[in-house]
């Protein structure tokens, strides 16, 4: 069972603990991983752009580099989405694709219903508020989301409230969107950041520690308004919290 | 050209408005969870009345021939238009030959799409809006900020002023009970002295030729039942097959819209009111174009409920003003660019694509996915600014070549740990007025990488 | 060609996949309709009054505080006689002084405190429901469905001129979504459950 290792690329650039927390979490319950290291980029911000032809030419690298994979697994609800969900305008008669797009988990999803790990070891004696990115939640259903009326699960909870002395803070709005979007963040940058500071002040009003989250993009645009604004709150990935958990 | 961003980024600027607007629309949010939360069935409502109107749609034609069959066997005058001039040429004709020149109005977004106030006010015939916010709007000349909530952007003390001047109500009478009180004196004797009353249309049952209006205010029957002469306006789209169906949609439209159960009132009109007339005015105004483009025409399901502008957490923050269309919102952003792309085409990427419209919506228009969809096309059509279109097309270029990449990756992470402060979070820098940069480490994962080895 | 062809051609020039239309029951968990019925009236803004039998109904409106107070009533319950002589008037403006309606209700519906008026029957003069500062109508406890789908079930529902669904006092929320019970149509709605 090869497990490709993907990265995104703003992960890869700015964020390599998280790539390397993730690397060791899977590599720790014996999973057979490599990275690629052909691996670009998924072309997401080029499809969010309307920018067709060239998502396309960054989606058939992705292809290239992952084709040969049995699982691929990335810290990032956002960049599987789009190869879940979006690669089939170009791909869907390609028998790569078929095999990657049942086969291409995010992080906490890959962990619980693949894995199907059943206790999550490891102590980390925070309050911490949740960041439920959008694509991830909603594309991927890694939780119900608060507009579904249905039974309630979440799988980033799931793995992350089993650790020892971990307090989970109630938000007054679970899973709005922090504003980041992508292109978003730049083209409407004083909604963003309107956004971002508001999931910021719901996460300080319920005494939050550390905002952990399962999409690196969505936490660098809240880091970089908290950084602005010289709070102290800190945030951190699901892989590096359970890294750090396991390590304590 | 001024667009979404620019008005957007004016709304916004005011925090404590804008802050204030937010919590507002999500009160309306809340309140739709709840009544949501109170149908188990809730999700299977959802799915058949998706299925009911994509139904519908692929025999459209055959429905409104229904409707229009079973409407007229009961007295109902029905006419037809192509477009938006027509309805109100349609409309005046009517209005004209019976010698009216005093109408009151009561919700329809369709006539506000078609100018029907303007043109028919040009023509010496009073138009007066009845819906409470509707009518705020009026007196102040401007259009509404939301399908449902048309005032949603005015503060009561905003109100109280414009009240004051309009109505002769009190300096500095902002209480809600009061205002509204003044509101229902003055349209009082507007709806007795009406000559014809115009509604828009709700559901058009195909089965029996029955027109549907959902009202609140009590402004539709006052403005039906007075009068000897009711225009009722209606899309295309808003034919449904059977009575029966409308059960469905009943119980989804006022728990999206408002939170409430049912709106107080859901009319059931058949025939004409006894010594009266019933003319319903069916307008295609671009809805047959968007029915052709299969990518597109679940938008057309739309029910106007208004939940996905609650819910979107762009919209709560920038006012409907801020979208520059009859429709603002999520919907709106599919709707206006689908008549006219060249004028709204900012309006799709006015969204983060988080999705929570698409989970709202009642009758499951996938609303992000056709956002998404559409800036491919704004896209395809040259429409985009010409920094945007080079940026993504030199990224691509760069990115799809790991040798390329890896090289402009470091490349820029060194920029970014040696370039002044000042130069980095220059006035071209956009993500940098706000918000700090991240921090560049001095390997990437993949240097990392390829050291272990 | 005129528009209603020109339309109709657009349409159908269209080639599409057909969809099949559902032809699904819903049905409900609710135990207790006429308890939900009370419970949903009263978070619409209406109130609810409880008759033991129609023999009682009389007794209930005459001490009806709306009906205590009012000068012009129009009843369509045999219970009750009214002062607003129906064939008296020439103009349906003049009902707008009547402070008082009471109406019939065919049926009620649980899950949204809605009440079903047949109001063909009242000809020219269906504003009454909408007109009058205060509405009261009267419902069988009997009559009570749970919800919509029972609701359209029943005989000739959209078969009248007019009909109409009226769940609660009209009210609105469109100053800085503060509710405010009473807008154009009654101010209070008030349901005398017989039985």
């Amino acid at each position: 069972m090869r497990v490709g290792l993907f990265i995104p690329c703003y992960v890869d650039q700015f964020y390599p603990h998280v790539g390397l927390a993730t690397l060791h979490v899977l590599r720790n319950l014996d999973l057979n991983v490599e990275f690629p290291s052909a691996q670009t980029c998924c072309g997401q911000p080029m499809a969010n752009s309307g920018c067709v032809k060239d998502a396309h030419l960054l989606a058939e690298h992705f292809l290239d580099v992952f084709g040969g994979f049995d699982h691929v697994v990335a810290p990032s609800g956002s960049c599987v989405s789009m190869v879940r969900n979006h690669y089939e305008q170009w791909f869907s008669q390609d028998w790569r694709y078929q095999h990657l797009r049942e086969n291409t988990f995010e992080f906490c999803e890959y962990l619980t219903d693949i894995v199907g790990i059943k206790k999550v070891g490891g102590e980390f004696n925070s309050c911490i508020g949740l960041h439920q990115s959008c694509h991830g939640l909603r594309e991927l259903r890694l939780a119900r989301s608060s507009e579904i009326i249905g039974s309630d699960f979440n799988k980033a909870k799931g793995l992350l409230s089993q650790l020892r002395g971990i307090t989970l803070k109630e938000l007054a709005r679970p899973d709005e969107c922090c504003g980041f979007g992508g292109t978003f963040a730049v083209n409407e940058e004083v909604v963003s950041c309107l956004m971002g500071r508001d999931r910021i002040a719901d996460h300080e009003n319920a005494g939050v520690e550390i905002i952990v989250g399962f999409d690196m993009s969505c936490l660098m645009h809240l880091e970089g308004l908290i950084k602005r604004a010289g709070k102290s709150l800190r945030v951190m990935h699901v892989a590096e919290l359970l890294e750090s958990a396991r390590l304590s | 050209m001024i667009g979404h961003p620019e008005r957007a980024a004016t709304f916004a600027a005011d925090e404590a408005r804008a802050h204030w607007h937010d919590r507002a629309l999500w009160f309306v949010r809340v309140k739709r969870d709840r009544q949501a939360s109170s149908v188990p069935e809730w999700e299977q409502l959802r799915e058949t009345a998706a299925a009911i109107k994509a139904h519908t749609l692929s025999r459209l034609a055959e429905y409104l021939e229904e409707f229009e069959y079973n409407a007229q066997s009961h007295g109902i005058v029905v006419h037809w238009a192509c477009d938006g001039n027509e309805h109100n040429r349609i409309v005046y004709e009517i209005l004209h030959q019976r010698r009216v020149t005093r109408v009151v109005k009561s919700k329809s977004m369709l006539t506000e799409e078609c100018g029907l106030n303007p043109y028919l006010e040009k023509r010496g015939i009073e138009v007066v809006d009845t819906d409470l916010g509707e009518r705020i709007v009026q007196f102040r000349h401007e259009p509404p900020s939301h399908i449902v909530l048309p005032a949603i952007h005015l503060k009561k003390e905003d109100i109280g002023d414009l009240f004051h001047e309009k109505l002769g109500t009190p300096v500095g009478l902002a209480d809600p009970s009061k205002l509204v009180e003044a509101a229902r004196q003055h349209l009082r004797q507007k709806f007795l002295l009406a000559q014809a009353g115009i509604t828009g249309v709700n559901f058009a049952v195909a089965e029996t030729g029955t027109v549907v209006v959902c009202t609140n205010e009590g402004n539709c029957g006052m403005g039906t039942s007075l009068p000897p002469i009711h225009i009722a306006c209606m899309g295309i789209e808003k034919a449904i097959p059977r009575s029966k169906d409308l059960a469905v949609f009943i119980r989804l439209l006022a728990r999206s819209a408002t939170g409430q159960p049912i709106t107080t009132y859901t009319s059931h009109f058949r025939g004409p009111i006894a010594g009266g007339e019933l003319h319903v005015v069916i307008v295609d105004n671009g809805r047959s174009e968007i029915l052709a483009k299969e990518k597109f025409r679940r938008s057309l399901t739309c029910i106007r409920c208004g939940a996905c502008m609650n819910t979107c957490p762009v919209f709560r923050r920038s006012g409907g003003h801020s979208y520059g269309s009859t429709t603002p919102g999520p919907i709106g952003s599919l709707l206006a660019p689908l008549r006219d792309m060249q004028t709204h085409r900012s309006v799709p990427f006015a969204c983060s694509l988080c999705g929570s419209c698409s989970d709202v919506c009642p009758v499951k228009v996938d609303l992000h996915n056709e956002l998404y969809a559409i800036r491919q096309d704004i896209a395809a059509r040259g429409l985009l600014p010409l920094h945007k279109r080079l940026a993504m097309t030199i990224m691509a270029r760069v990115m799809a070549h790991p040798s390329a990449y890896a090289l402009a990756g470091n490349f820029i992470r060194g920029a970014l740990r040696r370039l002044p402060r000042g130069f980095l979070y220059g006035p071209w820098n956009p993500w940098g007025r706000q918000r700090e940069l991240p921090a560049a480490p001095k390997r990437s994962f993949r240097e990392l990488m390829k050291e272990r080895r | 060609m005129n528009s209603r062809a020109v339309v109709l051609s657009r349409l159908r020039s269209q080639k599409r996949a057909s969809a099949q239309l559902p032809d699904g029951r819903f049905g409900t968990q609710c135990i207790d309709i006429a308890k939900q019925f009370v419970e949903n009236t009263k978070i619409v803004g209406g109130d609810c009054i409880k008759v033991t039998d129609s023999g009682a109904l009389g007794t209930a409106v005459r001490e009806f505080k709306h009906y205590k107070t009012a000068t012009k009533v129009f009843s369509q319950i045999p219970a009750i006689t009214g002062n607003v002589d129906l064939d008296a008037l020439t103009n349906p403006r003049e009902l707008a002084d009547i402070d008082l309606a009471i109406l019939p209700g065919r049926f009620a519906v649980g899950e949204n405190a809605a009440v079903w008026l047949d109001l063909g029957c009242l000809g020219p003069h269906r504003a009454i429901f909408v007109i009058a500062q205060h509405l009261a109508l009267v419902v069988g406890s009997d009559h009570i469905v749970a919800t919509m789908h029972d609701a359209y079930e029943q005989a000739n529902l959209t078969k009248h001129d007019f009909g109409v669904f009226v769940s609660g006092p009209s009210k609105t929320a469109d100053i800085e979504q503060s509710l405010v019970v009473g807008a154009h149509g009654p101010r209070t709605c008030s349901v005398f459950l017989v039985g």
